[in-house]
C-alpha cells in the first residue's frame, strides 16, 4: 500500500473514533452486489472491481471548487456514503451512514513547492502510473465508508491529474458518468454565481425495494427456455492453452470503426429497424460461431439492467449492471438479415427479464455445475467515457479533459467493449487475460469482429469469393448481389480482399518445372517432365546403372539390375493377362522383391495395391474384391492367405535374372493425362469397411520431387514403412526416382535403438522416416541415436514437442528433424516442417507449410477462410489430391468439394476432418480430429468400422467403439456392446476371436466390455463420460496370482513401471493391460540388459508368451539351456571391456542406467546363476570370484579388464581382481560403488593395517545394519522391496502401536511376516504382488550375502582402489580409506556423491562422469605415491 | 460429421459437376465455384449424395477414361 494511502487511512479512522457517524438507512444487497460482494471477500487482494478513471485537466482549475463540489456529491448521493455488512447478519447488509470525511487527498508535482525538483514531463507521467496502480491494488475494506476515493495532483504547466478510485459495488460506469457530469455542472454554477441545474436524483434503496418485491419465476421460466438443449459451452479462451505470459493485469486492444463504418451501421440498423447493438452482438456471435466451429453458441452481454418498469432507474446512481447471457444459432444457410431481426426479438424478450442474477440463469440452466455458461462479455457502452491514448496532448480532448487510464478489471477472460465517440463514431476495445488469451489469438478475434461488422454494413456488396467476385476485383468493380439474398456463409471472419488473398497464399499450384530438389547435383532428369513413373523410374535406371539401388540385408542390388528385374517382372505380369490400368495386389513384407513388384505394375501401366500378408484371409478377400484385383505379386508365406482363384505370381522367381527379357515387355501407351492410378491404398472406413482411394502417378512424382529431404546418387534413404503406408511411397520415391539408395530395414532393427544405430552407421543412412512413437522410443533410450543421420522426418501422427526438445538439444550434430503431415487423400504428405526446439511442451508441434504443389486452406464452417490463430479444419488440394474413393461415389462427393476460389477451373478440395490453426507465422499447428477418428501408433482408424463388425458379430446387438486413455496414457481401443437379448448369449471372448478372423491387428479392441444399455444423455447422445472405465470391469476378471520368485518379480517390476499399472498378477496379460509391440519392445530392452539372454529374447517374446509366469518360466528354461551368467549390457565393437558385479539381489537392473551414461569399450554384467536356479547358489565370495575369473578369461582371453561392483558386488569384484591378477592378467580399472568395508583382511604382513581394518568394521551396509529401532522396524525390513532397499514402513503412529500390538502376540518371525505383509498390503504399503514368497526369497537372499560377507577375509590387489561412496548420511569416508589402502599397493581413490544413498547413488549421472573420468585417466604412471583426495561434488 | 447432425442441416444443396466429370454437392444459394455446372439436382445433404451414388457410376476422371477408350484399356 502506498504510504499516502495509508497515512490516509490512519487519519480517517482517527477521525471515525472522534465522530462516530451514524447509520441513515440499512437495506439488502442486489443480486450482482451479493456476487460482487463474494468475490472481494474471497480474494481481497486480487483488485478485480476496483475501478479506477484519471482525467488529465488543462488550465486554470479551481480546487476550492472542486472540493465543494464533492461535498455537495457525497451528501447527495447515498452510494457514496455506503459500507457493507456481513459479518453478523445471516444476509449481508448495505448501510448507509449519515457522513463520511470526504476522501480527497491533494498532491503537488509541479516543482513549484518549497523543496521539491522540477520534474520532467516523462517523470510525472511514470511516477503518477505507478501511483494509481498501488492505489488502485490497494483496495478497499467494504465494511467502511466511503468506498471511494479521490486524488488531486498538481503537475507542472497548469495541469492537474484528477483520479477517482471506487469499488464496483457501488456504482456502474453509467453512474459515474453522471457523478462526472454533476461534478463539472456544480463547479460551474459556483464560478458563476448560479445555482446549478441538477436533475433529481432518486435513491438507490428505491431499486432494491422494487427487487424485493418482484418474483423470480418468470424469469427463471424464460432463461429455462431460453437455454433448454443448451449443454455445451463456448468459450473463447482454450483452458487447455493455458500458458503464463508473464505479465500482470488484463492486455488491451482498440480498433475504430471510423466514420465510414460507423455511419454504414447506422444506416443498416435504421433500414432494417435493428439497433446498433443487434449488429454488434450478432456480428460477435457470428466471429464466436466460426472460432468455435459451433453453431449455437452462447456468450455474457453486459445489460445496463436499469427496469423501465421502475420510475426514475435511469437517473440512479448505483450498481445496476448485470450480465446475462446471450445464445445465438449461426445456421450458414439463415438470411444475414431475419438472423438479425431474430435475434434482436429474442433480446426484446430477454430486456424484462435483465436483472436476473447469473447464479439462477445457471441454476436453470441445463449445464452442470462445474461448467460456466460463459468466459467472456460483451459490454456495449452508451455512455461516452474520454477516449484514452494519446492522452498527453490536452488539445484532442472535450474541453480540455482527456483520460490518462481507465482500469475497470474484471474477471473474465475477454471482454469486448464497443466505445460510443463523438458524432456517432464507434471504437471497439477488447480487454484480454494474456495468460489465457495469446496476443496473436486476440488480434485476429478483434480484426475479425471488425471484418464481420464492416461486411453486414456492406450487404449490397457482394460478399462471396466466387469467381464473379474475382472478376469484379480484377476489373476494379464490385459486383452487386441483392442484399435480402445475403447468407450468413457469406460473410468470413477475414474481408473479402483478405480471404482472396488467404486462399491464394495457401498454396503455390504452380508446376515444379526446371526447379530441382535439394542436396543433389547431378539430376538425371528434370523433376515433374515425365509423365509416368516408370518412365522416370527407367531413364534413372539408365543414367545411375552402376549406383546402389536397394540394400536388403546383404543383398545390395545396383540400378542396373534392379531394371532388369522389373523387366523380367512386368514381362511375366504382362505374360498372364494383366493389362494397363489393371489393379495388381503385392502381398509382400517390406523387401526388395516388393520395390520389383511394384515397379513391374507400372512398367505395364497396371495399378498396385498392397495387401499385408498378416491381415485375416477373409479382410484380403474382400479388398481383392474390392479393388478388382485378378493378379497377386506374393512369396510362399503369403500365398496361404489368399483366395484360391486369384492369379499368383513368385515374387522370388526373377531374384538371379542376368539378361534381358526377349522380348521386351510392351510400354504402355503414353498418357498425357497423367491421371493413371498409381495405386489403390486402403485405410480404415467409417462404413464398416476399408475404404480404397486411388492415387493417380503424377502426385506420386509431385511428392518424391517435394525436396522434403536430400536425395540423389550416394545419398541413403531408410526404408522402414509397411507398404500398406502410404509413406512407403515416400521413402521409396525420393530414393529411387532421382538415384538414392534404399535400405531396408527389419522390423527387429528398427525396434531395437542399439541395432537401429548400428544399421544406419554402418549403412551411412542419411535420411530417415519414422513415426513419432517409434522416434519417441529410440531419443528415450539413446539421445545420440540419430547423430549421423542428416534428415530425421516424423510423420504419420501428432509429434510430442518434449521429444522434439530431447532430439534436438542432444549433444549430436544436429540432424534436421523435419515434421510431416498429410491424409492418404492428398498422396503421402501434404505440409512439412523444418522443426526448431520447441518453446513450449505444450504447444502443438509445427506441421508447417504446403509442399510445393500442393495447398492447405485453414476453413470455418461456412468454408470461409481463418484468420492466424484461429482453429479451423484443414482442406487440402492441388497436385496431391487423389481421385476419391474407389467405388465409394458418395464418400468422395462428400470428402472431395469444389474449390471455392481456384483459378484452376473444377478444383476441388479434400476435408480432411484434421483441427489446426494457422499461426501468425504461417505456419500451420495440428490441434486434433474433428470427428471420431484416432491414431493409434501411427495406424488411421476409424471406430465406425470396427463398431460395424462388432455388431456383424452373432449376439451382438449394438455396439460402440472409441479410443480411451490406458494407464499409461497412450491410447488404447474399447468396444461396448449390448447383446442380442433373441440370440444365444455371447462372451467377449467369443466376439474377440470373431473380431481377429476380419480387423487387422492394430484395429483390435484391448478390452471388450458388454452393457446392458448403452447410457445416453438428456438429448438422447451416448454419454460418452457415463461409459464404464475397463480397468475397473477387467479388474474381477483378472486372473492375478503373486510372483513367485525374484524373476517373475523383476518382470512384474518393469512391466509395472511402463504400464502405469500398480498391480500386476503373473498371469495377467501383457497386451490386455494395454501394452502394446512398442512397449514390449521396451520391456524386453529392460529384460535384457538386466538379465542378458539377448539370443534367446527376441522383441517378439512378449507375443508368444505374454504373461509374467510364461516369460519367467521361458526364460528360466532360455538359461539352463544358455547356462552362462554373462549379460552384455552395452555393446561396443572395440575398447577395454568393463565387467560389472551383480549385487545381492542377483541381477544387473541396477546397472541399467549407468550403462548408458557411461562411453567406450564393451560394457558386461556377470549376474548370480542363482537367479535362474536358487539351488545354485555359491558358498562363497571365492567361489564367486574363480566362477566369474573363468567366464572372463574365455569372454576376453587376453588384453586388460576392467571391474566395477556395485555394494556385495564391490567386494567380489575386489575377490575377482585378485583372482585375475593371479592369473596374470592386467587390471586396467577396479571401481567399488558404496562397497561394505571387509570385516577382516588377510594382511600378516601389515599388522597396522589389520588393525584399521578391524576398526572399520561397522561397514555401512549389507553386512551390517545400524540395529532396528523396534519390533516394527525389524519385521519392516524383512518386507524390503528389494536386498538393497530395505523399506521401513512410515507409519502414522497409531498405525503403528497397532502392528506392534498384532506382531507381538505372534509365536515368530514366520507368523509376523505373514501378519506386516497382510498389514502392508491392506494400507496399500507394498504392492499386492509381492507375495511372501518373495519377501522369503529376497531375506534369503539378503540373509545368505551377509554370511558370505562375514566369512569373506579379502586379500590384497595390485590395483588402486577407487571407491565412491553414497553422500548421504554420514560417509565412513576415513574408515574406507584405511580399509581400501590395507587392500591395495597404491593409494585408494576414495569419492563421495552428495545427495545420493546406497540405491540412488546407481542413478546419479555425478557418478557416471566421475567414473568415466577415472577409466580416461592415463595408467600406469607413477601409481604408488600418488595420493588423490576426498572430492565432492555440488 | 455424424448422420444425426447431417440431418440436422437444413441446408439445401445442389449436386454440381466439373470437367472431369467428378461430382460434388453445393450450397444452392452460394454461386458456383469456377469449373463448377449444375448437374440438375437439388435437395437435403443426403437426397444430394443418394443422386451421387445413382448416377456417378465411372468414377474416372473423364480424361483418363478417354484416353484408355482410346487405347482400347
Amino acid at each position: 500500500m502506498a504510504d499516502s494511502v495509508r497515512k490516509h487511512a490512519a487519519a480517517a479512522s482517527a477521525r471515525e473514533r472522534a465522530m462516530k457517524p451514524s447509520i441513515e438507512s440499512a437495506y439488502a444487497l442486489s443480486p450482482l452486489q451479493e456476487g460482487m460482494l463474494f468475490h472481494a471477500l474471497a480474494e481481497p487482494t486480487s483488485g478485480a472491481y476496483c475501478n479506477q478513471t484519471a482525467l488529465l485537466i488543462q488550465g486554470p482549475f479551481d480546487r476550492a471548487a472542486f472540493e465543494d463540489a464533492w461535498r455537495q456529491l457525497t451528501d447527495r448521493h447515498a452510494v457514496l456514503r455506503t459500507a457493507f455488512a456481513w459479518k453478523r447478519q445471516r444476509r449481508p447488509l448495505q448501510l448507509v451512514w449519515s457522513r463520511v470525511e470526504l476522501p480527497l487527498q491533494l498532491l503537488d508535482w509541479s516543482g513549484e513547492a518549497p523543496g521539491t525538483t522540477t520534474p520532467g514531463p516523462s517523470d510525472w507521467e511514470s511516477r503518477a502510473r505507478a501511483f494509481l496502480e498501488r492505489d488502485q491494488l490497494a483496495g478497499f475494506d467494504l465494511a467502511r465508508a466511503p468506498l471511494f476515493r479521490l486524488h488531486l495532483v498538481r503537475l507542472p504547466g497548469d495541469r492537474h491529474l484528477f483520479a477517482m478510485t471506487h469499488h464496483h459495488i457501488l456504482m456502474d460506469g453509467w453512474s459515474s458518468t453522471r457523478l462526472r457530469a454533476e461534478l463539472l455542472e456544480l463547479m460551474r454554477a459556483r464560478m458563476q454565481g448560479e445555482a446549478p441545474k441538477l436533475s433529481p436524483a432518486p435513491a438507490f434503496a428505491g431499486y432494491i425495494q422494487w427487487l424485493s418485491r418482484r418474483s423470480p419465476e418468470a424469469s427463471e421460466d424464460f432463461f429455462r427456455r431460453a437455454l433448454a438443449g443448451f449443454t455445451e459451452p463456448t468459450p473463447i479462451a482454450d483452458s487447455s492453452a493455458r500458458r503464463p505470459s508473464g505479465r500482470a493485469g488484463h492486455s488491451g486492444l482498440l480498433r475504430a470503426l471510423g466514420t465510414e463504418t460507423s455511419a454504414k451501421l447506422r444506416q443498416l440498423a435504421e433500414r432494417n429497424g435493428l439497433t446498433r447493438g443487434t449488429v454488434l452482438a450478432g456480428a460477435w456471435a457470428l466471429v464466436l460461431s466460426r472460432a468455435t466451429a459451433r453453431e449455437d453458441v452462447l456468450f455474457g452481454l453486459t445489460v445496463s439492467g436499469r427496469p423501465s418498469e421502475l420510475p426514475g432507474a435511469e437517473d440512479m446512481v448505483g450498481l445496476f449492471i448485470n450480465t446475462v447471457p446471450l445464445r445465438a444459432r449461426c445456421p450458414s444457410s439463415a438470411p444475414v438479415i431475419g438472423w438479425l431481426r431474430e435475434l434482436q426479438r429474442q433480446r426484446i424478450e430477454a430486456e424484462s427479464h435483465d436483472v436476473t442474477p447469473l447464479s439462477r440463469i445457471h441454476a436453470v440452466s441445463e449445464l452442470t455445475s462445474s461448467q460456466s455458461l460463459f468466459d467472456h462479455a460483451l459490454i456495449i457502452e452508451n455512455y461516452a467515457r474520454p477516449r484514452a491514448g494519446a492522452s498527453t496532448d490536452p488539445h484532442t480532448g472535450e474541453g480540455g479533459v482527456t483520460a490518462f487510464r481507465h482500469h475497470q478489471p474484471t474477471h473474465f477472460a475477454l471482454t469486448l467493449y464497443v466505445l460510443p465517440r463523438a458524432g456517432h463514431e464507434l471504437d471497439l476495445e477488447l480487454r484480454f487475460d494474456p495468460d489465457r488469451i495469446s496476443h496473436g489469438y486476440a488480434e485476429s478475434l478483434i480484426g475479425s469482429w471488425h471484418a464481420v461488422i464492416e461486411q453486414l454494413c456492406n450487404l449490397g456488396d457482394s460478399l462471396d469469393v466466387s469467381e464473379s467476385e474475382r472478376a469484379a476485383a480484377r476489373a476494379g468493380s464490385t459486383a452487386s448481389a441483392p442484399p435480402g439474398s445475403s447468407r450468413l456463409a457469406q460473410i468470413g471472419l477475414l474481408s473479402p480482399d483478405q480471404r482472396l488473398r488467404a486462399f491464394d497464399r495457401a498454396g503455390s499450384p504452380q508446376p515444379l518445372g526446371g526447379r530441382w530438389v535439394q542436396g543433389s547435383e547431378e539430376a538425371p532428369v528434370q523433376a515433374g517432365s515425365p509423365a509416368s513413373l516408370s518412365a522416370r523410374f527407367r531413364a534413372v535406371a539408365a543414367t545411375f546403372p552402376e549406383q546402389l539401388a536397394i540394400i536388403d540385408g546383404d543383398l545390395r542390388w545396383s540400378y542396373a539390375h534392379l531394371a532388369l528385374q522389373v523387366e523380367h517382372a512386368a514381362r511375366a505380369l504382362a505374360e498372364s493377362g494383366a493389362r494397363p490400368h489393371d489393379r495388381v495386389g503385392v502381398c509382400l513384407p517390406r523387401s526388395a522383391r516388393a520395390v520389383v513388384s511394384i515397379l513391374a505394375c507400372w512398367r505395364i501401366g497396371a495399378a498396385y495395391v498392397p495387401l499385408d500378408p498378416r491381415d485375416p484371409a477373409e479382410r484380403l478377400a474382400w479388398m481383392i474384391d474390392h479393388a478388382g484385383i485378378g493378379f497377386v505379386f506374393s512369396d510362399a508365406d503369403a500365398r496361404k492367405q489368399l483366395p484360391a482363384e486369384t492369379t499368383l505370381l513368385d515374387a522370388a522367381a526373377f531374384d538371379n535374372a542376368a539378361a534381358p527379357p526377349d522380348p521386351a515387355p510392351a510400354s504402355p501407351p503414353a498418357c498425357r493425362c497423367a491421371d493413371t492410378v498409381a495405386y489403390i491404398m486402403y485405410t480404415s472406413g467409417t462404413t464398416g469397411r476399408p475404404k480404397g482411394i486411388p492415387v493417380p502417378q503424377h502426385a506420386v512424382i509431385a511428392l518424391a520431387d517435394a525436396g522434403i529431404i536430400a536425395t540423389g546418387p550416394g545419398e541413403v534413404i531408410s526404408h522402414a514403412a509397411n507398404l500398406t503406408f502410404d509413406t512407403s511411397g515416400f521413402e521409396l520415391w525420393t530414393a529411387l526416382l532421382h538415384g538414392g539408395t534404399v535400405c531396408i530395414l527389419d522390423p527387429e532393427t528398427l525396434l531395437s535403438t542399439s541395432a537401429l544405430r548400428a544399421k544406419i552407421e554402418a549403412e551411412r543412412i542419411r535420411s530417415t522416416l519414422l513415426t513419432p512413437a517409434v522416434f519417441n522410443q529410440h531419443i528415450d533410450a539413446d539421445p545420440e541415436v540419430f547423430a549421423h543421420v542428416a534428415h530425421v522426418v516424423v510423420g504419420g501422427e501428432a509429434s510430442d514437442a518434449a521429444h522434439v526438445r530431447a532430439a534436438l538439444q542432444s549433444t549430436a550434430p544436429a540432424a534436421a528433424l523435419i515434421n510431416v503431415y498429410g491424409p492418404t487423400e492428398a498422396t503421402i504428405w501434404a505440409t512439412a516442417a523444418r522443426l526448431d526446439i520447441p518453446a513450449s511442451d505444450t504447444e502443438p508441434v509445427s506441421i508447417g507449410r504446403a509442399l510445393p504443389g500442393w495447398e492447405a486452406h485453414v476453413l470455418d464452417s461456412a468454408g470461409q477462410p481463418l484468420p492466424a490463430e484461429i482453429p479451423g479444419m484443414l482442406y487440402l488440394g492441388g497436385v496431391g489430391l487423389a481421385h476419391g474413393y474407389h467405388r465409394a461415389p458418395r464418400q468422395t462427393a462428400q470428402g472431395f468439394i469444389p474449390h471455392p476460389a481456384s483459378t484452376s477451373p473444377g478444383a476441388r478440395l479434400y476435408a480432411t476432418g484434421d483441427r489446426v490453426l494457422c499461426r501468425s507465422d504461417g505456419e500451420l499447428a495440428f490441434l486434433g480430429r474433428s470427428d471420431d477418428q484416432v491414431k493409434i501408433r501411427g495406424f488411421r482408424i476409424e471406430p465406425a468400422e470396427i463398431e460395424a463388425a462388432c455388431r456383424d458379430c452373432p449376439g451382438v446387438s449394438d455396439a460402440r467403439v472409441l479410443a480411451r486413455p490406458s494407464p499409461n496414457g497412450d491410447p488404447r481401443l474399447v468396444a461396448y456392446y449390448v447383446g442380442d437379448p433373441e440370440a444365444e448369449p455371447t462372451t467377449p471372448g467369443r466376439i474377440a476371436s470373431t473380431l481377429a478372423e476380419r480387423l487387422p491387428s492394430f484395429m483390435l479392441p484391448s478390452a471388450i466390455v458388454p452393457l446392458e444399455a448403452f447410457p445416453l444423455t438428456s438429448r438422447g447422445k451416448l454419454d460418452r463420460r457415463a461409459l464404464p472405465v475397463p480397468e475397473a470391469v477387467n479388474a474381477d476378471a483378472r486372473l492375478g496370482g503373486d510372483t513367485r520368485n525374484g524373476l517373475e518379480q523383476l518382470i512384474a517390476d518393469i512391466w509395472s513401471e511402463l504400464l502405469a499399472v500398480p498391480e500386476l498378477g503373473i498371469h495377467d496379460d501383457f497386451f490386455e493391460l494395454g501394452g502394446h509391440s512398442l512397449l514390449a519392445v521396451q520391456v524386453v530392452e529392460r529384460l535384457r540388459s538386466s538379465v542378458g539372454l539377448a539370443a534367446e529374447l527376441p522383441l517378439t517374446v512378449l507375443f508368444d508368451t505374454p504373461t509374467i509366469a510364461q516369460l519367467a518360466q521361458r526364460m528360466t528354461g532360455a538359461a539352463a539351456r544358455a547356462d552362462s551368467p554373462l549379460v552384455l549390457l552395452r555393446g561396443a565393437s572395440q575398447g577395454t571391456p568393463l565387467y560389472c558385479l551383480h549385487p545381492a539381489g542377483g541381477h544387473l537392473t541396477g546397472y541399467r542406467t549407468l550403462a548408458t551414461r557411461l562411453r567406450g569399450g564393451p560394457i558386461l554384467g556377470l549376474q548370480s546363476r542363482a537367479l535362474f536356479d536358487p539351488a545354485r547358489r555359491a558358498e562363497s565370495i571365492e567361489e564367486l570370484a574363480s566362477d566369474y575369473a573363468r567366464l572372463i578369461q574365455q569372454e576376453t582371453p587376453s588384453g586388460p579388464v576392467r571391474l566395477l561392483g556395485w555394494s556385495l558386488g564391490g567386494m567380489i569384484a575386489l575377490a575377482l581382481a585378485e583372482e585375475l591378477e593371479r592369473l596374470g592378467r592386467e587390471i586396467e580399472f577396479l571401481g567399488l560403488i558404496d562397497a561394505p568395508l571387509p570385516r577382516a583382511t588377510r594382511t600378516d604382513a601389515r599388522a597396522t593395517a589389520a588393525g584399521a581394518a578391524d576398526r572399520s568394521s561397522s561397514p555401512p551396509h549389507v553386512a551390517e545394519e545400524p540395529p532396528p529401532r523396534d519390533e516394527v522396524e525389524r519385521i519392516a525390513r524383512m518386507l524390503g522391496a528389494s536386498p538393497e532397499d530395505p523399506a521401513v514402513l512410515e507409519l502414522a503412529p497409531e498405525a503403528r502401536q497397532q502392528l506392534e500390538r498384532e506382531l507381538s502376540r505372534l509365536p515368530d518371525d514366520d507368523a509376523r511376516l505373514e501378519a506386516a505383509l497382510a498389514f502392508a498390503h491392506a494400507h496399500g504399503l507394498l504392492p499386492r504382488s509381492v507375495s511372501l514368497e518373495v519377501c522369503r526369497l529376497r531375506n534369503e537372499a539378503l540373509d545368505h550375502a551377509r554370511l558370505l560377507l562375514d566369512q569373506h577375509v579379502a586379500r590384497p590387489v595390485r590395483t588402486r582402489i577407487h571407491a565412491w561412496l553414497a553422500g548421504a548420511g554420514d560417509p565412513p569416508i576415513e574408515p574406507a580409506r584405511e580399509a581400501w589402502r590395507c587392500l591395495s599397493n597404491s593409494e585408494p581413490v576414495i569419492q563421495v556423491v552428495c545427495e545420493t544413498d546406497h540405491r540412488s547413488i546407481m542413478e546419479s549421472a555425478t557418478l557416471a562422469r566421475s567414473i568415466q573420468g577415472a577409466l580416461s585417466e592415463p595408467r600406469g604412471a607413477g601409481d604408488g605415491g600418488r595420493r588423490r583426495g576426498e572430492v565432492s561434488w555440488p | 460429421m455424424s448422420q444425426s447432425e447431417e440431418s440436422q442441416d437444413e441446408t439445401q444443396y445442389k449436386v454440381v459437376i466439373n470437367h472431369e466429370e467428378q461430382y460434388s454437392i453445393w450450397p444452392t444459394y452460394r454461386e458456383n465455384p469456377l469449373g463448377w455446372n449444375d448437374a440438375g439436382f437439388e435437395g437435403s445433404k443426403d437426397a444430394c449424395l443418394d443422386h451421387i451414388e445413382k448416377v456417378w457410376t465411372d468414377m474416372r476422371p473423364k480424361s483418363l477414361r478417354e484416353h484408355m477408350e482410346r487405347f482400347g484399356a
